[in-house]
This record gives C-alpha cells, sequence and structure tokens, in this order.
C-alpha cells in the first residue's frame, strides 16, 4: 500500500503571521509528502503549526498569515504560487477538506439537499436531476442509509457523525484525489469516530485516495495512519512509518508525546498491554495475527 | 449507582444519554422526577435551592469549557475568591491569601490574580475552574468532559494534576466522559449509560473482561489502539 | 478584514463620542457662552440677518438666535437624561427582577408592559400630556410611564441571556444566593448592553422631547428649547429657512452624536465578549 506515486509533495514550506506589529514564525521549512491511496498523519501539539500547514496546503491561511518560502505540488501544480480563482478550482476538483466541525461547515438554511446539488452542479456542470442522482450515490457511499430523506433535512437535523460523512460525501462529489482532514473526529463520539475511521479507511483503499490527517490524537493515528510526521514549534522533527515511530521513537519529543498516551509511566519496551491495560491487550493480540493476513492481502493489491 | 468515598467514578455514554443531566441533577441544579439521590446518607432528592446551597460547596463542578464558566468582568483572583465570598467576609489579605494557595495547589503562581479570564491560555483557565472548584472545599468533585478535545500532552498533565489533588485532599472523583481509553487508569469503577439508563457498572482496570452489556463491549471497541499493532479489523 | 472594522468601531466612538462630550459642555457652560440673553426681547432687530452681533441672526421676537440655541442644548439634553434616567429607575430593576425570578412574577410584569406597549407611545405621552396639561414636567412625566416598559422588556431580554450562561451556573453551584448572583454577575454583566441602549435611546428621546415641544406639548415659549425654536420659526419657512435649519441642525448633530457613540459602544462590547 505503500506504493503508490506522490500525490502531494511539500517542500521547505515556511508560514510566518502577522501578531500586532511582530511576525511569527509559525512553520519552519516542512517537507512532507503523501502518497496515493495512504494516510499520512502530521501530529503535534495544539500551536505546532500543523493546521496551519493544511491551511495553507489548501488555500485557505487566514489573512495575517502568510506563506513566505516552499512549495506544495499536487501533481504538476504548485498549489502556492496558483491565484485564488485557479485555487478554487482545484480546491473543488482535485483536493478537498474536511474540518473538526463539520456541523458548523453546513449552512443551517438550506437543506443538505440544496448545498450538495448546488456544489455538484458548479464543480461537474450537469443538470440538477443529474446532480441530485450523483449526491444519492456518493451518500450512499459514506454509509449513509436512506440518502433520500437526508438530502430534504437540514444541518442541525442531523447527528455530528452524520455532518462529518456529508462532508466527506461532499468533499469527494468532485473526485478528489486528495483529502485533507483536520481533527476529523476530535468533536465526535468514540463509537461515531470509529465509524468515521473506517470510512476514510475505506475511501483510500477503495479509491486509492491520499490523506493527510491532521490530529493531536494518537489514538486515531495508530488506527489509521501509514506514515507519521511528527510536528513540534513550526519544524518536522521525525517522520517515519507509523510502526517504527510508535515503536523505536528516535527524537525526544516523540517518545514524550508517546508517552502521554497513558497516565502513569512506564518504559517504552513495556508493552501498553504489561498492566492495567491487560485486558485491551490481550483482546487485541487476537487481532493481530488477523491483522498481519490482511495487512498482506492489503499489500498484494 | 453508587459513589464511595475516596473513589474514581467513571460515567461513559455516547453525548445525548443523559450523563450531563444525571450530574446537574447530583448537584442539584436539574429536579428529579422520580428517584432517589442522597449525599452522605442525606435524602437531597427534590431539595429547593436555597435547602441545598450549603451542600453545594461540598460538591462541585468542573466544567467542560471552563472559560465560559467565568464571569468575564471578574478578575481571576474574584473568581477563584467567589466560593470564599459567599460564606462570609475575609479581610483582603487574608482573601488574596488563600486565593494565592489555591492556585498554587493547581501549580499556577499569584502573576495571574489580577488577569482576566481570556487573557489566560487554556490550560491556565482549566487550572483556575479547578482551583475555584477546590476553594469551596468540596469533598465530591464532578469532572464533566473534563480534558476531551485536547491534547494527549496537556491531558495527562492535567488529568495527573487531578489525580495528585484527590491524593492530596481526599477527594472523590465523579469522571463523565464519552471517551473509554482513559478508564482502566483512572477510574475505579465505571458505569455505562445508554438512554438515560445505567446498564451496568464494572471495576475500571476489568471493563474489557467484566463487561456483561454488548453496548459496554460496542464502546470500548470503538476505542482507538493506542499502538498500531493493535489496530482493529475493519475490512 | 480586522483591522478595518476596528478602525470604523474607533471612528463611530469617537466622533460620537466628542459630538456628545462637546453637547454636554455647551448644556453645562451654555450661561457663560451665550453672546447676549437668550430671552432679551428687541423688537427693532427682529429677523436680522447674521452680524457681528449676532452671529446667527435673530428670530422673530428679535433674540440673538445661537444665544438661544446655546441654551436650548442645556434644556434638551437636561430633560431628556432625567426622563432616561427616571424610567431606568422603573424599567432596570422590574426587567432584573422579571428576567431573573422568571415563572409567574415574570409572567405580571411581562403582561402589564404588554399593555403599556399595545398603545403607540407617541400618542400615548401626546393623551397623558393632554390630560394633565401642557408644560415640560407633565410631558417628562408622560415619558417615563411610557418609555419604562419597552425599555424593562429590554432589560429582561439581557438578563435572560445572561442567565443561561455558564458563568451564572458556576456562581450558583458555588454556593451564591440569588441576590449575590444578580448584583455581582447579572448586573455588571448587563450594565454595557444597557448603556449602549441608553445611548441609541436618549437620541431617541431629545428627539420626541422636541417634537412634542414643537407640538406645542412641551416647553411652553419663550423657553429656549429647539423643539420650540422650531415650532416658532415654522411661519418664516419659506422666507427665513435658517431660523429652522439651526435648530434642526442642533437636534440632528446630538442625535447622531449619540448614535454613533451607541453604535461605537456597541460594536466594542461584541469584540470583547
Amino acid at each position: 500500500m505503500h506504493s503508490g506515486n506522490t500525490l502531494l509533495s511539500v517542500r521547505q514550506l515556511s508560514i510566518e503571521f502577522d501578531r500586532g506589529d511582530r511576525t511569527f514564525e509559525a512553520v519552519r521549512g516542512i517537507s512532507l509528502d503523501v502518497k496515493a491511496g495512504s494516510i499520512v498523519a502530521l501530529i503535534g501539539e495544539s500551536g505546532s503549526g500543523k493546521s496551519v500547514t493544511a491551511q495553507a496546503v489548501f488555500g485557505l491561511l487566514e489573512r495575517s498569515g502568510r506563506v513566505t518560502a516552499g512549495e506544495a505540488w499536487l501533481g504538476d501544480v504548485d498549489l502556492l504560487t496558483r491565484k485564488p480563482g485557479e485555487l478554487r478550482r482545484i480546491r473543488g476538483r482535485d483536493m478537498a477538506m474536511i474540518f473538526q466541525n463539520p456541523a458548523s461547515c453546513l449552512n443551517p438554511a438550506f437543506t443538505i439537499g440544496h448545498q450538495m446539488i448546488e456544489t455538484i452542479v458548479h464543480h461537474r456542470r450537469v443538470s440538477r436531476r443529474e446532480a441530485r442522482d450523483i449526491a444519492l450515490v456518493q451518500l450512499e457511499q459514506v454509509g449513509l442509509a436512506e440518502p433520500e430523506r437526508l438530502l430534504r433535512r437540514y444541518s442541525f437535523q442531523i447527528s455530528g457523525g452524520m455532518c462529518q460523512r456529508v462532508m466527506i460525501a461532499l468533499a469527494l462529489v468532485s473526485g478528489a484525489r486528495l483529502l485533507i482532514a483536520d481533527e476529523p473526529t476530535t468533536a465526535l463520539d468514540v463509537t461515531i469516530q470509529a465509524q468515521i475511521l473506517d470510512e476514510l479507511d475505506r475511501l483510500r483503499r477503495e479509491r486509492g485516495i491520499g490523506i493527510l490527517l491532521i490530529t493531536h490524537d494518537l489514538g486515531v493515528v495508530a488506527e489509521l495512519a501509514d506514515f507519521v510526521y511528527v510536528m513540534k514549534e513550526g519544524e518536522i522533527v521525525e517522520s517515519g512509518d507509523v510502526y517504527d515511530i510508535f515503536e523505536q521513537p528516535k527524537h525526544p519529543y516523540t517518545r514524550e508525546l508517546l508517552d502521554s498516551r497513558f497516565l502513569y509511566e512506564r518504559s517504552m519496551e513495556e508493552s501498553p498491554s504489561s498492566d492495567r491495560r491487560g485486558n485491551h491487550a490481550a483482546r487485541n493480540r487476537r487481532f493481530i495475527q488477523d491483522l498481519r493476513t490482511s495487512k498482506e492481502v492489503v499489500n498484494q493489491s | 449507582m453508587q459513589i464511595k468515598q475516596g473513589m474514581t467514578l467513571g460515567l461513559v455514554g455516547e453525548s445525548g444519554c443523559g450523563k450531563t443531566t444525571l450530574s446537574k441533577l447530583l448537584l442539584g441544579l436539574e429536579p428529579a422526577t422520580s428517584g432517589r439521590v442522597t449525599f452522605d446518607g442525606i435524602d437531597i432528592t427534590g431539595w429547593s435551592a436555597g435547602r441545598m446551597r450549603p451542600l453545594r460547596s461540598r460538591m462541585q463542578l468542573v466544567f467542560q469549557n471552563s472559560v465560559a464558566t467565568f464571569d468575564p468582568l471578574f478578575t481571576i483572583e474574584r473568581i477563584v475568591a467567589e466560593p470564599l465570598d459567599n460564606n462570609g467576609r475575609l479581610s483582603v489579605r487574608e482573601r488574596r491569601r488563600a486565593v494565592i494557595e489555591w492556585l498554587s495547589l493547581v501549580d499556577l503562581d499569584g502573576q495571574v490574580l489580577n488577569r482576566y479570564p481570556h487573557e489566560l491560555s487554556g490550560g491556565q483557565q482549566q487550572r483556575v475552574g479547578i482551583a475555584r472548584a477546590l476553594a469551596s472545599r468540596p469533598e465530591l468533585l464532578v469532572c464533566d468532559e473534563p480534558f476531551s478535545s485536547q491534547d494527549f500532552m496537556h491531558r495527562k498533565t492535567m488529568l495527573q494534576l487531578l489525580l495528585r489533588l484527590k491524593r492530596q485532599l481526599n477527594l472523590t472523583y465523579l469522571f463523565i466522559t464519552h471517551d473509554l481509553s482513559l478508564v482502566p487508569e483512572l477510574c475505579d469503577e465505571v458505569s455505562v449509560m445508554h438512554r438515560g439508563k445505567v446498564l451496568e457498572t464494572v471495576k475500571g482496570d476489568r471493563i474489557a473482561a467484566d463487561c456483561n452489556h454488548p453496548y459496554t463491549r460496542e464502546l470500548w471497541n470503538a476505542v482507538p489502539a493506542l499502538n498500531p499493532r493493535d489496530r482493529k479489523i475493519r475490512f | 478584514m480586522k483591522r478595518k472594522t476596528i478602525s470604523w468601531r474607533a471612528v463611530s466612538l469617537w466622533t460620537g463620542g466628542s459630538l456628545v462630550a462637546l453637547a454636554v459642555c455647551v448644556g453645562i457652560f451654555a450661561p457663560y457662552l451665550t453672546p447676549s440673553d437668550p430671552l432679551l426681547i428687541n423688537l427693532d432687530i427682529r429677523l436680522s440677518p447674521p452680524s457681528l452681533h449676532y452671529p446667527l441672526g435673530t428670530d422673530q421676537m428679535g433674540r440673538c438666535v445661537l444665544s438661544r440655541l446655546i441654551m436650548g442644548t442645556r434644556t434638551s439634553l437636561f430633560y431628556s437624561m432625567l426622563a432616561l434616567g427616571a424610567a431606568l429607575s422603573i424599567s432596570v430593576p422590574l426587567g432584573l427582577l422579571a428576567g431573573f425570578a422568571g415563572g409567574r412574577t415574570d409572567r405580571f410584569i411581562m403582561r402589564t408592559i404588554d399593555m403599556l406597549l399595545a398603545f403607540p407611545s407617541l400618542i400615548l405621552s401626546i393623551a397623558i400630556t393632554g390630560l394633565l396639561g401642557p408644560s415640560l414636567a407633565n410631558l417628562l412625566l408622560a415619558f417615563v410611564l411610557v418609555w419604562w416598559a419597552g425599555y424593562a422588556r429590554i432589560v429582561r431580554g439581557i438578563v435572560m441571556q445572561i442567565k443561561e450562561k455558564d458563568f451564572i451556573m458556576a456562581a450558583r453551584s458555588s454556593g451564591g444566593s440569588p441576590t449575590q448572583i444578580v448584583l455581582r454577575h447579572i448586573l455588571p454583566n448587563a450594565a454595557r448592553p444597557m448603556l449602549v441602549l441608553a445611548s441609541l435611546e436618549i437620541g431617541t428621546i431629545m428627539l420626541s422631547i422636541s417634537g412634542l415641544s414643537f407640538l406645542g406639548l412641551g416647553s411652553q415659549p419663550p423657553t429656549p428649547e429647539w423643539g420650540v425654536m422650531l415650532n416658532d420659526s415654522r411661519p418664516y419657512m419659506q422666507t427665513i429657512p435658517r431660523l429652522m435649519l439651526y435648530p434642526g441642525l442642533a437636534i440632528m448633530t446630538v442625535t447622531i452624536g449619540f448614535n454613533l457613540l451607541g453604535e461605537g459602544l456597541r460594536k466594542r462590547d461584541r469584540i470583547e465578549t
């Protein structure tokens, strides 16, 4: 699954912010790659610059911030040099973004259907009737039952999990190859979170979409990511395969971050299953074997 | 449901299952339609606000969004001192000394005294929230989703702080959360709520082994693994 | 974007503030500022054009228009504030009570207010003044009786909004009594929006007092008052329009001043909370 070609390539990106009369360097020369069909996690504490990076790539930086150096290649297009109009077209067509608060991304004044159809008509230049059909298919594909009924509802009438699915569906109607997910499940319940994570995982497997996952939740990373970049104070301090990062972290900050999963101190060699989490691990041990086999299946495909 | 003195009870369930309502009910901020609430052996069901007031200082809430629970016109000193002001007058110096004491207990120094809530960082605000709760000298602390949307690192510091305070002050905790991942380490017992009902109560560190209800299992299975080797099957 | 809003707010606040401050200063120091006696009638020089001695000319009785304007500032401002103050002293406590207590108390107060508000306020004040006889004091009384209702309703709204905030629940759970909560949290937090409304309102009150004086229901000639001055110069609207222009401009300036001030305060309020 790591054999996909590079979808997004960020090189030496630096971002500055105006804070009153001072400038503040939020991101300092970071580079990262997202391959098609892979999930790349960018992790770090709040304020480490991970969200800002995503916003810059997506062209949604606040006005007080600006990119001072670097490139962000999506295919053969450098996103950072494009004009806003062009970028808007690329955003609709090649990349999409989902956010922490899906409900606030939908307009409460219009039905879900109205918003989806508008978007589809705008990006695909199809009739409203066709757009409606596309919307129905998309909603079904992100695991929403009764899409017909859903189209007639308003964002405040549906749950947060459903909202996030609608956002994913909306992000995908354009056929985006790159999905930027900024804390997509932080505001959701665990059960819903698990479903959304499943959904993201399915997208990458079935559609070969590359996902840049911005999160502070190490559980989400452990569940989903293939490759991990660890960010601290605007710089990437360590990067590597998710297994390497979790099992052999090199940078002290990564180690500290991983330690924060547990309340009680333990050494890294000790597996989390050794004490109070025993049952969790025991349950999971069963799965590991299956996991390995299934991983092989994916690798072959 | 019971909480014994000195223990930590977790109350878990999805949003909208009635966790927060239950906590308000315990604190007498909302009336019960049936059933009984007892605190320290006293039946407090249906007590009027006036009757509850002296008891209220013995149980305190730590809120999820602490900055919203501060009067924006108050300095940190006044915020923390509010419970003190409610129970009789202190001299300015005594009051200040007490406030500094409570703040130092949550690792904040006196510099924040004259600041306003919006000038503090999120972490500092939460500490102030805890300090204010402690200032009424409670025995039971109800924490409603205290640090659910925060960095792991920050959450860890705050939870360690709460655990330390618990030992220092001999507190009893009720932790309301939708996140089970910390239950084994944090809670002595955990009650699982679904659609307004408590389904079962199990020992915190035995949650995976001892749970009987399928819903508990479903919740537990939804918790993300903490290591990529433990990934759950999906496909 | 952000910067722009802030500067707008500042412009609004400072322009309004200085206009109001200017009006208040003129009102306070009016006796020292008038070039001649505003009440001194000199029929020899009636309706004379502006001159060195009478910078804005004289009116139909030969009185100095500038002096009358200056003294009029005092009358208009002073009485509007008096009316506002009196209305506030009824509406704020009742609004607080209704908003905080809720239940039956709230319903009783609100129904009374609804009843009062069912009548158009201007007509009602005219009716009351007509009943009591036209004089400034009666006009003010009429005003207070009519205006407090609307204001109390707004105060109630503000209070109810604050009451729902989390910090009120926090205050309750830390053992504060209702009186403590109202005095310590609700009143100070309500004060700013109430002030904003008051400053928006006072412009309207001034306008209405001038309006009713113009109709002959308020201050009586020869009191220098802008509404009275407008009324007095009505016959000369075609021939000497400046006589109406000056008091009209004065009313407009001060009303705009108060509105800008209120607007500026309102925006600041929104940004800070």
